[in-house]
Protein backbone atom coordinates (compact mmCIF):
# COMPACT_ATOMS: atom_id res chain seq x y z
CA UNK A 1 0.00 0.00 0.00
CA UNK A 2 0.82 3.54 -0.35
CA UNK A 3 2.70 5.15 2.34
CA UNK A 4 3.26 9.38 2.07
CA UNK A 5 6.88 10.39 1.90
CA UNK A 6 6.92 13.70 3.59
CA UNK A 7 9.06 16.11 1.39
CA UNK A 8 11.40 17.79 2.46
CA UNK A 9 10.83 20.66 4.91
CA UNK A 10 14.17 22.99 4.32
CA UNK A 11 12.33 25.59 1.64
CA UNK A 12 10.55 27.45 4.07
CA UNK A 13 9.03 30.77 1.96
CA UNK A 14 10.80 30.08 -1.21
CA UNK A 15 9.77 32.51 -3.88
CA UNK A 16 8.25 32.06 -6.72
CA UNK A 17 11.49 32.02 -8.80
CA UNK A 18 13.35 29.28 -6.58
CA UNK A 19 10.05 27.16 -6.74
CA UNK A 20 10.14 27.20 -10.88
CA UNK A 21 14.41 26.70 -10.90
CA UNK A 22 13.12 23.75 -8.55
CA UNK A 23 11.05 22.19 -11.00
CA UNK A 24 12.48 19.02 -12.89
CA UNK A 25 13.30 21.22 -16.14
CA UNK A 26 13.19 24.72 -14.43
CA UNK A 27 9.93 25.93 -17.04
CA UNK A 28 6.61 26.13 -16.00
CA UNK A 29 4.26 26.88 -19.02
CA UNK A 30 1.56 29.04 -18.02
CA UNK A 31 -1.87 29.67 -20.55
CA UNK A 32 -5.09 30.81 -20.30
CA UNK A 33 -8.07 27.83 -21.21
CA UNK A 34 -8.83 29.54 -24.32
CA UNK A 35 -12.42 29.48 -23.81
CA UNK A 36 -12.09 31.44 -21.06
CA UNK A 37 -9.40 33.73 -22.00
CA UNK A 38 -10.34 37.07 -21.03
CA UNK A 39 -6.82 38.20 -20.55
CA UNK A 40 -4.21 37.82 -17.95
CA UNK A 41 -5.05 39.64 -14.82
CA UNK A 42 -7.35 42.26 -16.94
CA UNK A 43 -9.07 44.90 -14.89
CA UNK A 44 -12.33 43.22 -13.35
CA UNK A 45 -11.14 39.61 -13.26
CA UNK A 46 -10.58 39.88 -9.50
CA UNK A 47 -14.62 39.95 -9.44
CA UNK A 48 -14.59 36.43 -10.80
CA UNK A 49 -14.26 32.93 -9.11
CA UNK A 50 -10.60 31.78 -9.78
CA UNK A 51 -10.24 28.08 -10.42
CA UNK A 52 -6.40 26.95 -11.14
CA UNK A 53 -5.31 23.54 -12.32
CA UNK A 54 -2.00 22.85 -12.76
CA UNK A 55 -0.50 19.39 -14.65
CA UNK A 56 2.43 17.48 -14.51
CA UNK A 57 3.22 14.75 -16.64
CA UNK A 58 5.33 12.72 -14.12
CA UNK A 59 2.59 13.37 -10.95
CA UNK A 60 2.37 9.36 -11.37
CA UNK A 61 5.30 7.49 -10.65
CA UNK A 62 5.62 4.19 -12.98
CA UNK A 63 4.50 1.67 -10.05
CA UNK A 64 1.16 4.30 -10.34
CA UNK A 65 1.52 5.61 -6.71
CA UNK A 66 1.65 9.33 -6.93
CA UNK A 67 4.91 11.36 -6.84
CA UNK A 68 5.12 12.96 -3.19
CA UNK A 69 7.68 15.37 -4.60
CA UNK A 70 6.22 16.61 -7.93
CA UNK A 71 2.29 16.45 -5.74
CA UNK A 72 3.79 19.08 -3.59
CA UNK A 73 5.53 21.28 -6.43
CA UNK A 74 2.06 21.23 -8.29
CA UNK A 75 0.27 22.01 -4.98
CA UNK A 76 2.20 25.02 -4.32
CA UNK A 77 1.98 25.87 -7.80
CA UNK A 78 -1.56 26.11 -7.56
CA UNK A 79 -1.68 28.35 -4.34
CA UNK A 80 1.35 30.60 -5.69
CA UNK A 81 -1.24 31.02 -9.16
CA UNK A 82 -4.77 30.99 -7.20
CA UNK A 83 -3.43 33.70 -4.91
CA UNK A 84 -1.46 35.69 -7.26
CA UNK A 85 1.66 35.97 -4.46
CA UNK A 86 5.20 35.90 -4.76
CA UNK A 87 6.05 33.23 -2.07
CA UNK A 88 4.19 30.67 -0.08
CA UNK A 89 3.89 32.26 2.88
CA UNK A 90 1.91 35.17 1.22
CA UNK A 91 0.25 32.63 -0.51
CA UNK A 92 -1.16 30.68 2.42
CA UNK A 93 -1.71 33.83 4.88
CA UNK A 94 -4.31 34.70 1.55
CA UNK A 95 -6.18 31.88 2.25
CA UNK A 96 -6.20 31.70 6.30
CA UNK A 97 -5.57 36.00 6.94
CA UNK A 98 -6.22 35.60 10.37
CA UNK A 99 -4.27 32.64 11.24
CA UNK A 100 -4.01 32.01 15.35
CA UNK A 101 -1.33 30.15 16.71
CA UNK A 102 -3.74 27.79 18.39
CA UNK A 103 -5.96 27.15 15.11
CA UNK A 104 -6.69 24.16 13.85
CA UNK A 105 -6.36 23.37 9.99
CA UNK A 106 -8.82 20.09 9.16
CA UNK A 107 -8.29 18.51 5.81
CA UNK A 108 -11.30 16.48 4.54
CA UNK A 109 -10.10 14.12 2.34
CA UNK A 110 -12.55 11.43 0.34
CA UNK A 111 -11.69 7.98 1.37
CA UNK A 112 -14.49 5.87 -0.11
CA UNK A 113 -12.87 4.38 -2.62
CA UNK A 114 -9.56 3.50 -2.00
CA UNK A 115 -8.60 2.53 -5.19
CA UNK A 116 -9.10 6.25 -6.13
CA UNK A 117 -9.26 8.41 -2.94
CA UNK A 118 -7.51 11.76 -1.88
CA UNK A 119 -3.89 10.61 -2.35
CA UNK A 120 -1.87 10.71 0.91
CA UNK A 121 0.88 12.04 -0.67
CA UNK A 122 -1.29 14.86 -1.97
CA UNK A 123 -3.02 15.42 1.76
CA UNK A 124 0.43 15.26 3.32
CA UNK A 125 1.83 17.21 0.46
CA UNK A 126 -0.94 20.60 1.48
CA UNK A 127 0.06 19.58 5.09
CA UNK A 128 3.40 20.27 4.61
CA UNK A 129 3.27 23.13 2.15
CA UNK A 130 1.31 24.74 5.32
CA UNK A 131 3.86 23.45 8.12
CA UNK A 132 6.61 24.69 6.10
CA UNK A 133 5.24 28.09 4.85
CA UNK A 134 3.61 29.09 8.16
CA UNK A 135 5.64 27.40 10.53
CA UNK A 136 2.88 25.76 12.18
CA UNK A 137 2.72 22.58 14.18
CA UNK A 138 2.25 19.68 12.80
CA UNK A 139 -0.01 18.94 15.40
CA UNK A 140 -2.65 21.26 14.76
CA UNK A 141 -3.29 19.82 11.02
CA UNK A 142 -5.73 16.96 10.94
CA UNK A 143 -6.85 15.07 8.08
CA UNK A 144 -9.69 13.46 8.25
CA UNK A 145 -12.55 11.31 7.04
CA UNK A 146 -15.76 9.84 8.02
CA UNK A 147 -13.55 6.19 9.51
CA UNK A 148 -10.32 5.58 10.16
CA UNK A 149 -10.64 2.20 8.41
CA UNK A 150 -11.21 3.98 5.51
CA UNK A 151 -8.44 6.36 5.96
CA UNK A 152 -6.21 3.21 6.57
CA UNK A 153 -6.99 0.79 3.75
CA UNK A 154 -6.51 4.05 1.16
CA UNK A 155 -3.12 4.38 2.79
CA UNK A 156 -3.13 7.18 5.97
CA UNK A 157 -1.13 6.08 9.01
CA UNK A 158 -3.83 6.96 11.67
CA UNK A 159 -2.34 9.42 14.35
CA UNK A 160 -4.49 10.34 17.19
CA UNK A 161 -1.12 11.42 19.39
CA UNK A 162 -0.37 15.17 20.19
CA UNK A 163 2.95 14.92 18.12
CA UNK A 164 3.14 15.14 14.17
CA UNK A 165 0.10 15.25 12.04
CA UNK A 166 -3.09 14.27 13.23
CA UNK A 167 -5.37 11.71 11.16
CA UNK A 168 -8.28 9.60 11.95
CA UNK A 169 -12.24 9.13 11.19
CA UNK A 170 -15.54 10.51 12.33
CA UNK A 171 -15.63 6.85 13.78
CA UNK A 172 -13.88 3.62 13.53
CA UNK A 173 -15.83 2.00 11.19
CA UNK A 174 -19.27 1.20 10.26
CA UNK A 175 -21.39 -1.34 11.85
CA UNK A 176 -24.05 -3.28 10.09
CA UNK A 177 -25.99 -4.35 12.90
CA UNK A 178 -25.62 -0.78 14.85
CA UNK A 179 -26.68 0.74 11.30
CA UNK A 180 -30.03 -1.40 10.34
CA UNK A 181 -31.43 -1.02 13.99
CA UNK A 182 -30.73 2.67 14.48
CA UNK A 183 -30.31 3.93 10.90
CA UNK A 184 -26.96 5.88 12.15
CA UNK A 185 -23.86 4.63 12.13
CA UNK A 186 -22.22 3.34 15.01
CA UNK A 187 -20.38 6.06 16.87
CA UNK A 188 -19.11 4.30 19.88
CA UNK A 189 -15.81 3.93 18.95
CA UNK A 190 -15.08 7.60 17.70
CA UNK A 191 -15.10 11.40 17.69
CA UNK A 192 -18.62 10.90 16.40
CA UNK A 193 -21.28 13.49 15.24
CA UNK A 194 -22.22 16.88 16.71
CA UNK A 195 -25.82 16.02 17.98
CA UNK A 196 -25.98 19.61 19.50
CA UNK A 197 -26.07 21.41 16.70
CA UNK A 198 -28.44 19.27 13.86
CA UNK A 199 -28.24 21.14 10.16
CA UNK A 200 -31.24 21.31 8.39
CA UNK A 201 -30.44 19.34 4.29
CA UNK A 202 -33.55 20.14 3.12
CA UNK A 203 -37.47 17.98 2.52
CA UNK A 204 -37.88 18.53 6.35
CA UNK A 205 -34.54 16.01 7.12
CA UNK A 206 -31.98 17.07 9.15
CA UNK A 207 -27.83 16.10 9.32
CA UNK A 208 -25.09 16.12 11.96
CA UNK A 209 -21.97 17.53 11.39
CA UNK A 210 -18.58 15.49 11.69
CA UNK A 211 -17.77 16.52 15.11
CA UNK A 212 -13.91 16.70 14.32
CA UNK A 213 -15.54 19.83 12.18
CA UNK A 214 -17.53 21.85 14.24
CA UNK A 215 -15.31 20.91 17.97
CA UNK A 216 -11.69 20.65 16.22
CA UNK A 217 -11.53 22.59 13.20
CA UNK A 218 -10.80 26.06 13.35
CA UNK A 219 -11.05 26.04 9.37
CA UNK A 220 -11.49 23.61 6.59
CA UNK A 221 -9.57 22.38 3.27
CA UNK A 222 -11.57 20.28 1.46
CA UNK A 223 -9.73 17.71 -0.68
CA UNK A 224 -11.69 15.87 -3.21
CA UNK A 225 -11.18 13.52 -5.74
CA UNK A 226 -11.71 13.86 -9.72
CA UNK A 227 -15.29 11.38 -9.97
CA UNK A 228 -18.10 10.87 -11.33
CA UNK A 229 -21.21 9.35 -9.74
CA UNK A 230 -24.46 7.87 -10.49
CA UNK A 231 -26.64 9.92 -8.34
CA UNK A 232 -25.67 13.31 -8.32
CA UNK A 233 -23.65 13.40 -11.53
CA UNK A 234 -20.17 14.35 -9.96
CA UNK A 235 -18.59 14.03 -6.85
CA UNK A 236 -16.61 16.93 -6.10
CA UNK A 237 -15.96 19.56 -3.66
CA UNK A 238 -19.43 19.84 -3.15
CA UNK A 239 -20.66 16.34 -2.58
CA UNK A 240 -17.48 15.39 -0.52
CA UNK A 241 -19.39 16.08 2.52
CA UNK A 242 -21.40 13.17 2.49
CA UNK A 243 -18.35 11.67 4.69
CA UNK A 244 -19.08 14.74 6.99
CA UNK A 245 -22.58 13.93 7.91
CA UNK A 246 -24.09 11.20 9.75
CA UNK A 247 -26.64 10.22 7.60
CA UNK A 248 -25.43 10.07 4.00
CA UNK A 249 -27.73 7.52 2.62
CA UNK A 250 -31.37 9.81 3.29
CA UNK A 251 -29.30 12.64 1.28
CA UNK A 252 -29.23 10.36 -2.32
CA UNK A 253 -32.77 10.97 -3.48
CA UNK A 254 -33.39 13.83 -6.43
CA UNK A 255 -30.23 13.13 -7.35
CA UNK A 256 -28.44 14.28 -4.07
CA UNK A 257 -30.69 17.54 -4.40
CA UNK A 258 -31.62 20.33 -2.09
CA UNK A 259 -29.47 18.20 0.00
CA UNK A 260 -25.40 18.73 -1.01
CA UNK A 261 -26.37 22.52 -1.80
CA UNK A 262 -27.44 22.79 2.16
CA UNK A 263 -24.96 20.96 3.41
CA UNK A 264 -23.04 22.87 2.29
CA UNK A 265 -24.90 25.80 2.87
CA UNK A 266 -24.24 25.03 6.91
CA UNK A 267 -22.45 27.59 8.81
CA UNK A 268 -19.91 24.92 10.14
CA UNK A 269 -18.98 24.35 6.24
CA UNK A 270 -19.55 27.87 4.97
CA UNK A 271 -17.78 29.93 7.26
CA UNK A 272 -14.98 27.45 7.67
CA UNK A 273 -13.94 26.05 4.61
CA UNK A 274 -11.03 28.60 3.10
CA UNK A 275 -9.70 26.14 0.42
CA UNK A 276 -10.34 23.64 -2.27
CA UNK A 277 -7.44 21.36 -3.44
CA UNK A 278 -8.92 18.62 -5.76
CA UNK A 279 -7.04 15.28 -6.26
CA UNK A 280 -6.87 15.09 -10.32
CA UNK A 281 -3.89 12.90 -10.88
CA UNK A 282 -6.51 10.40 -12.02
CA UNK A 283 -9.85 10.70 -12.43
CA UNK A 284 -13.16 8.16 -13.11
CA UNK A 285 -15.42 9.49 -15.86
CA UNK A 286 -17.71 5.98 -15.53
CA UNK A 287 -19.19 4.18 -12.73
CA UNK A 288 -18.10 6.22 -9.96
CA UNK A 289 -17.82 7.06 -7.05
CA UNK A 290 -16.01 3.85 -6.74
CA UNK A 291 -13.88 1.28 -9.20
CA UNK A 292 -10.67 2.00 -10.13
CA UNK A 293 -8.70 5.09 -11.58
CA UNK A 294 -9.74 5.50 -15.75
CA UNK A 295 -7.68 7.97 -16.73
CA UNK A 296 -4.16 9.79 -15.72
CA UNK A 297 -5.26 13.63 -15.36
CA UNK A 298 -1.68 14.38 -13.44
CA UNK A 299 -3.56 17.37 -11.90
CA UNK A 300 -4.43 19.24 -9.16
CA UNK A 301 -7.30 21.92 -9.58
CA UNK A 302 -7.32 24.48 -6.57
CA UNK A 303 -10.01 27.14 -5.83
CA UNK A 304 -11.41 28.83 -2.86
CA UNK A 305 -15.28 28.69 -4.84
CA UNK A 306 -16.16 25.33 -4.47
CA UNK A 307 -19.12 25.38 -7.01
CA UNK A 308 -16.69 27.03 -9.40
CA UNK A 309 -14.30 24.06 -8.75
CA UNK A 310 -17.01 21.71 -9.22
CA UNK A 311 -18.17 23.37 -12.27
CA UNK A 312 -14.94 23.14 -14.01
CA UNK A 313 -14.02 19.82 -12.63
CA UNK A 314 -17.56 18.67 -14.48
CA UNK A 315 -15.93 20.12 -17.66
CA UNK A 316 -13.25 17.44 -17.37
CA UNK A 317 -15.59 14.39 -16.96
CA UNK A 318 -17.87 15.40 -19.54
CA UNK A 319 -14.96 15.58 -22.19
CA UNK A 320 -13.80 12.44 -20.74
CA UNK A 321 -17.41 11.36 -21.18
CA UNK A 322 -18.02 12.48 -24.89
CA UNK A 323 -14.67 11.27 -25.63
CA UNK A 324 -15.98 7.64 -25.08
CA UNK A 325 -19.65 8.30 -26.18
CA UNK A 326 -21.08 8.97 -22.66
CA UNK A 327 -24.10 11.06 -21.85
CA UNK A 328 -22.56 14.54 -20.57
CA UNK A 329 -23.02 14.51 -16.69
CA UNK A 330 -24.51 17.81 -16.21
CA UNK A 331 -27.64 17.39 -16.11
CA UNK A 332 -27.64 14.91 -13.42
CA UNK A 333 -25.56 17.72 -11.14
CA UNK A 334 -28.28 19.14 -10.31
CA UNK A 335 -26.43 20.04 -6.75
CA UNK A 336 -24.12 22.46 -8.40
CA UNK A 337 -27.06 25.31 -9.61
CA UNK A 338 -28.55 24.29 -6.40
CA UNK A 339 -25.62 25.57 -4.70
CA UNK A 340 -24.95 28.43 -6.77
CA UNK A 341 -28.45 29.51 -6.06
CA UNK A 342 -27.74 29.39 -2.28
CA UNK A 343 -24.83 31.66 -3.03
CA UNK A 344 -22.15 29.31 -2.31
CA UNK A 345 -20.05 30.57 -5.75
CA UNK A 346 -20.70 30.31 -9.16
CA UNK A 347 -21.12 27.99 -12.00
CA UNK A 348 -21.51 30.38 -14.62
CA UNK A 349 -18.73 29.94 -17.11
CA UNK A 350 -18.63 33.61 -17.61
CA UNK A 351 -18.06 34.16 -13.94
CA UNK A 352 -15.12 31.99 -13.98
CA UNK A 353 -11.47 32.42 -14.33
CA UNK A 354 -9.70 29.12 -15.46
CA UNK A 355 -5.49 29.40 -15.48
CA UNK A 356 -4.08 26.16 -16.43
CA UNK A 357 -0.10 25.62 -15.67
CA UNK A 358 1.71 22.79 -17.13
CA UNK A 359 5.16 22.33 -15.29
CA UNK A 360 7.16 20.54 -17.08
CA UNK B 1 -52.36 -7.07 28.06
CA UNK B 2 -49.09 -5.60 28.29
CA UNK B 3 -47.24 -8.79 28.14
CA UNK B 4 -49.21 -9.97 25.29
CA UNK B 5 -47.80 -6.63 23.41
CA UNK B 6 -44.38 -6.97 24.47
CA UNK B 7 -44.92 -11.03 23.57
CA UNK B 8 -45.81 -9.76 20.07
CA UNK B 9 -42.99 -7.02 19.77
CA UNK B 10 -40.75 -9.74 20.26
CA UNK B 11 -42.39 -11.98 17.58
CA UNK B 12 -42.60 -9.61 14.98
CA UNK B 13 -38.65 -8.97 15.78
CA UNK B 14 -38.01 -12.64 14.94
CA UNK B 15 -40.09 -12.39 11.29
CA UNK B 16 -37.37 -9.66 10.46
CA UNK B 17 -34.60 -10.81 11.58
CA UNK B 18 -34.86 -14.54 10.79
CA UNK B 19 -35.32 -14.32 7.19
CA UNK B 20 -31.93 -11.61 7.16
CA UNK B 21 -30.27 -14.01 8.72
CA UNK B 22 -31.51 -16.78 6.11
CA UNK B 23 -30.13 -14.58 4.04
CA UNK B 24 -26.64 -13.54 5.28
CA UNK B 25 -25.66 -17.13 5.81
CA UNK B 26 -26.55 -17.88 2.10
CA UNK B 27 -24.52 -15.64 0.46
CA UNK B 28 -21.41 -15.78 3.38
CA UNK B 29 -21.24 -19.81 2.57
CA UNK B 30 -20.41 -19.03 -0.86
CA UNK B 31 -16.93 -16.63 0.41
CA UNK B 32 -13.62 -19.07 0.39
CA UNK B 33 -12.79 -20.56 2.97
CA UNK B 34 -9.28 -21.19 5.18
CA UNK B 35 -8.24 -17.18 3.99
CA UNK B 36 -6.60 -17.09 7.89
CA UNK B 37 -4.62 -20.31 7.55
CA UNK B 38 -2.91 -18.37 4.29
CA UNK B 39 -2.25 -15.38 6.78
CA UNK B 40 -5.17 -13.35 5.11
CA UNK B 41 -7.29 -11.46 8.41
CA UNK B 42 -10.70 -10.48 7.48
CA UNK B 43 -10.90 -6.89 8.42
CA UNK B 44 -14.67 -7.22 9.50
CA UNK B 45 -17.55 -9.32 9.44
CA UNK B 46 -19.02 -9.52 6.28
CA UNK B 47 -21.36 -6.34 5.12
CA UNK B 48 -24.53 -7.86 3.71
CA UNK B 49 -26.85 -5.61 2.30
CA UNK B 50 -29.86 -6.36 1.70
CA UNK B 51 -31.66 -3.05 -0.45
CA UNK B 52 -29.97 0.11 -1.73
CA UNK B 53 -29.45 1.81 1.48
CA UNK B 54 -27.46 -0.85 2.64
CA UNK B 55 -25.67 -1.22 -0.88
CA UNK B 56 -24.83 2.40 -0.58
CA UNK B 57 -23.10 2.08 1.99
CA UNK B 58 -20.55 0.05 0.43
CA UNK B 59 -20.55 0.89 -2.95
CA UNK B 60 -22.47 4.57 -2.57
CA UNK B 61 -23.73 6.36 -5.46
CA UNK B 62 -23.29 3.62 -7.83
CA UNK B 63 -26.17 1.57 -6.03
CA UNK B 64 -28.74 2.67 -7.82
CA UNK B 65 -27.23 1.07 -10.83
CA UNK B 66 -27.11 -2.14 -9.70
CA UNK B 67 -30.26 -2.24 -8.34
CA UNK B 68 -31.02 -1.31 -11.84
CA UNK B 69 -29.41 -3.82 -13.31
CA UNK B 70 -31.31 -6.67 -10.85
CA UNK B 71 -28.78 -7.15 -8.30
CA UNK B 72 -30.94 -7.82 -4.73
CA UNK B 73 -28.31 -8.75 -1.80
CA UNK B 74 -24.27 -8.26 -2.08
CA UNK B 75 -21.92 -9.68 -0.02
CA UNK B 76 -18.57 -7.70 0.81
CA UNK B 77 -15.87 -9.13 2.25
CA UNK B 78 -12.27 -7.42 2.64
CA UNK B 79 -9.11 -9.22 3.90
CA UNK B 80 -5.23 -7.80 4.83
CA UNK B 81 -1.85 -9.26 4.50
CA UNK B 82 1.11 -6.47 4.96
CA UNK B 83 -0.83 -3.96 3.77
CA UNK B 84 -1.90 -5.73 0.80
CA UNK B 85 -5.72 -5.71 0.29
CA UNK B 86 -8.11 -8.33 -1.11
CA UNK B 87 -11.64 -7.26 -1.57
CA UNK B 88 -14.48 -9.78 -2.58
CA UNK B 89 -17.76 -8.61 -3.68
CA UNK B 90 -20.60 -10.86 -4.35
CA UNK B 91 -23.58 -9.79 -6.00
CA UNK B 92 -26.75 -12.03 -6.25
CA UNK B 93 -29.25 -10.77 -8.66
CA UNK B 94 -33.09 -12.02 -9.69
CA UNK B 95 -31.61 -14.31 -12.64
CA UNK B 96 -28.42 -15.55 -14.91
CA UNK B 97 -29.48 -13.47 -17.31
CA UNK B 98 -29.21 -10.10 -14.88
CA UNK B 99 -25.74 -11.23 -13.55
CA UNK B 100 -24.49 -11.36 -16.98
CA UNK B 101 -25.86 -7.71 -17.58
CA UNK B 102 -23.99 -6.65 -14.53
CA UNK B 103 -20.87 -8.18 -15.64
CA UNK B 104 -21.35 -6.41 -19.60
CA UNK B 105 -21.88 -3.27 -17.89
CA UNK B 106 -18.84 -3.05 -16.52
CA UNK B 107 -16.96 -3.99 -19.69
CA UNK B 108 -13.20 -2.56 -20.07
CA UNK B 109 -11.14 -2.19 -22.92
CA UNK B 110 -8.13 -3.01 -20.84
CA UNK B 111 -9.51 -5.99 -19.65
CA UNK B 112 -8.51 -9.69 -20.91
CA UNK B 113 -10.96 -13.07 -20.80
CA UNK B 114 -10.13 -15.75 -18.83
CA UNK B 115 -10.20 -19.77 -19.41
CA UNK B 116 -12.09 -21.92 -17.00
CA UNK B 117 -13.59 -19.29 -14.45
CA UNK B 118 -17.52 -19.05 -14.12
CA UNK B 119 -20.31 -19.02 -17.35
CA UNK B 120 -17.53 -15.75 -19.26
CA UNK B 121 -14.78 -14.12 -16.81
CA UNK B 122 -11.87 -11.38 -17.10
CA UNK B 123 -9.24 -9.93 -15.83
CA UNK B 124 -7.50 -6.75 -15.45
CA UNK B 125 -4.68 -5.09 -14.45
CA UNK B 126 -5.85 -1.40 -13.50
CA UNK B 127 -4.35 1.93 -13.02
CA UNK B 128 -3.12 2.85 -9.51
CA UNK B 129 -1.76 -0.68 -8.85
CA UNK B 130 -3.99 -3.14 -8.44
CA UNK B 131 -5.48 -6.54 -10.19
CA UNK B 132 -9.22 -7.36 -11.04
CA UNK B 133 -10.71 -10.03 -12.22
CA UNK B 134 -14.58 -10.49 -12.35
CA UNK B 135 -17.13 -13.38 -13.62
CA UNK B 136 -20.31 -14.24 -14.06
CA UNK B 137 -21.76 -17.75 -12.68
CA UNK B 138 -25.69 -18.74 -12.30
CA UNK B 139 -27.36 -15.84 -11.07
CA UNK B 140 -24.38 -14.14 -9.49
CA UNK B 141 -21.46 -11.44 -10.24
CA UNK B 142 -18.41 -11.83 -8.08
CA UNK B 143 -15.93 -9.03 -8.53
CA UNK B 144 -12.08 -9.43 -6.57
CA UNK B 145 -9.60 -6.38 -6.03
CA UNK B 146 -6.04 -7.28 -5.00
CA UNK B 147 -4.17 -3.82 -4.23
CA UNK B 148 -0.72 -5.35 -5.24
CA UNK B 149 0.75 -6.15 -8.90
CA UNK B 150 2.73 -8.89 -8.45
CA UNK B 151 2.71 -12.85 -9.51
CA UNK B 152 2.01 -13.96 -6.42
CA UNK B 153 -0.85 -11.37 -6.36
CA UNK B 154 -2.27 -12.90 -9.73
CA UNK B 155 -2.20 -16.52 -8.15
CA UNK B 156 -3.84 -14.73 -4.79
CA UNK B 157 -6.75 -13.49 -6.74
CA UNK B 158 -7.50 -16.43 -9.58
CA UNK B 159 -6.93 -18.71 -6.40
CA UNK B 160 -10.03 -17.21 -4.66
CA UNK B 161 -12.38 -16.67 -7.70
CA UNK B 162 -11.72 -20.17 -8.23
CA UNK B 163 -13.12 -21.42 -4.58
CA UNK B 164 -16.16 -18.87 -4.89
CA UNK B 165 -17.03 -20.02 -8.25
CA UNK B 166 -16.66 -23.74 -6.82
CA UNK B 167 -19.15 -22.66 -4.23
CA UNK B 168 -21.72 -21.09 -6.32
CA UNK B 169 -21.49 -24.90 -8.31
CA UNK B 170 -21.74 -26.47 -4.93
CA UNK B 171 -24.64 -24.39 -3.14
CA UNK B 172 -26.47 -22.67 -5.99
CA UNK B 173 -27.00 -25.62 -8.83
CA UNK B 174 -29.50 -24.64 -11.57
Amino acid sequence: MTSHKKTTRDKQNFTRRQFIKSTAAGAAAIYWIPSLALGADAPGNDMKSRVVSVRHARMINPNERINAGIARQSIDEALLLLTKKKNMKEAWLQIFPNLKEQDTIGLKVNCVNRKCPTHPEIAYGIADSMIDSLAMDPNNIIIWDRTSSELKKSGYTINESDKGIRCFGTVDRFSLGRWLINRKQDESDGIGYDRSRPIDVGNGKTSHLSKILTRMCTYLVNVPVLKDHGKAGITLSLKNHYGTIDNPMDCHPNHCDPFTAKINAASQIKDKTRLIICDAAYGIYKGGPLGSPQWKHNSILASTDPVALDYTGMQIINAKRKQNDLDLVTDMAVHVKSAQTLGLGTCNPGNIQVKESILI
Amino acid sequence: MKCLKIACVIFLGFLVVLPLSANQSQLERILPRGMEDQGWKAEDEPFIAIDEDSLSMIINGAAPRYMELGVRKAVFVNYEKKLVYLMLEIYETDSAKNAKMVFKEFESDISMPLDNLGTESRFTSEMGGSYMTEYFQDRFYVRLSITQKSEEAKKIILRCAKAISENIALYYKQ
